[in-house]
């Protein structure tokens, strides 16, 4: 299939690799990028609650940014209404209950068709996680304190790397501004829009 | 700090886990989850992830919400009253996940 992703080279795996085995910049093959994509697809049926695979011909990678723009356009194009929501997702029109299999089925081609960039899913390669962990102190928590949320203090740069290839998780002021907003709040969409969680320091736009 | 908006929690009928209807596979690190809501008049549905890979949220088999990133994510709109049936699916890992009804503040709801 080899759907280009010119600007990205060496797989990243999944979180928790041994660190010595961590490329330093983002290294994708050809062949890395194929695989990922039919990993992607077996995921998407678990995703959308499908009881068949997905069967769609991939156009092209899209950035975070443009995921949901793409997704809306070629979800009214399927006829489902569709819309672009605050947190950079997609919102889903009203549908009569029999067509939801339908709707599920399309929105699943749809992200087939233009599936996210496979760095957003991957384990960060070692220059792009330092760049993380510095879009993360300087940027990302002094922006959510702006907006009135507490952020614990940052942990070293050696132990938020130690923490994040050892379990994929390690300190995130988003995360824990996210986990003082009370279920059923607008807050999250406010949050996502003054304080954009994602750099391109460290997902940096792929040619296109 | 926020205004957070009072949050009612009555009316849940428990965790339902619906294994069946969205299992994850062994074969990567999709996941699905599920559970049951019993809502009354004027109650909203609220449902919030975070996630190590894209998700999608959907309320009686019909798409809500979903996002191609992982993260912090929610979604709340209307519920009819009555038994509905939350469901999530990741093409990643929850480190959460809820789904609820609730009350608005200022709304009448009857349970």
């Amino acid at each position: 299939m080899a759907l280009p992703l010119a600007g990205c080279t060496g797989p990243g795996g999944s979180p928790s690799s041994s660190a010595s085995a961590v490329p330093d910049d983002w290294n994708l093959t050809p062949a890395d990028i194929d695989n990922q994509y039919e990993e992607f697809l077996t995921d998407l049926v678990v995703k959308y609650g499908l009881d068949e695979p997905v069967e769609a011909d991939p156009i092209r990678f899209v950035s975070a940014e443009e995921w949901a723009v793409a997704q809306v356009n070629c979800l009214n194009e399927k006829g489902f209404p569709a819309n672009v929501g605050a947190q950079g997702g997609v919102t889903y029109g009203d549908i009569p209950a029999e067509q939801g299999p339908a709707q599920r089925r399309a929105a699943a081609s749809c992200e087939a068709e233009y599936p996210i960039d496979p760095r957003y899913s991957m384990q960060l390669p070692r220059s792009r996680a330092l760049a993380q962990y510095g879009f993360l102190v300087n940027t990302l928590a002094p922006c959510v304190e702006a907006q009135g949320y507490a952020v614990s203090t940052p942990p070293s740069e050696s132990t938020w790397m130690d923490d994040y290839y050892a379990t994929g998780q390690a300190w995130d002021p988003f995360d824990e501004a996210a986990s003082q907003i009370a279920v059923g709040s607008d807050d999250l969409d406010d949050l996502y829009q003054a304080c954009p969680p994602l750099s391109d320091d460290v997902y940096p736009p792929a040619a296109r | 700090m926020q205004q957070h908006k009072k949050y009612v929690g009555a009316g849940f009928i428990g965790a339902v886990v619906l294994g069946g209807l969205l299992a994850a596979s062994p074969a990567n690190a999709a996941e699905g989850w599920a559970r049951d809501l019993e809502c009354g008049t004027n109650y909203r549905c609220a449902m919030n992830s975070n996630t190590s890979a894209g998700v999608s949220y959907y309320v009686d088999g019909a798409l809500k919400a979903s996002w191609g990133t992982g993260g912090a994510h929610s979604w709340s709109g209307p519920i009819g009253a009555g038994v509905h049936t939350a469901s999530m699916g990741t093409s990643g890992t929850f480190t959460s996940h809820t789904a609820r009804c609730y009350c608005p503040s200022g709304t009448s709801c009857a349970v």
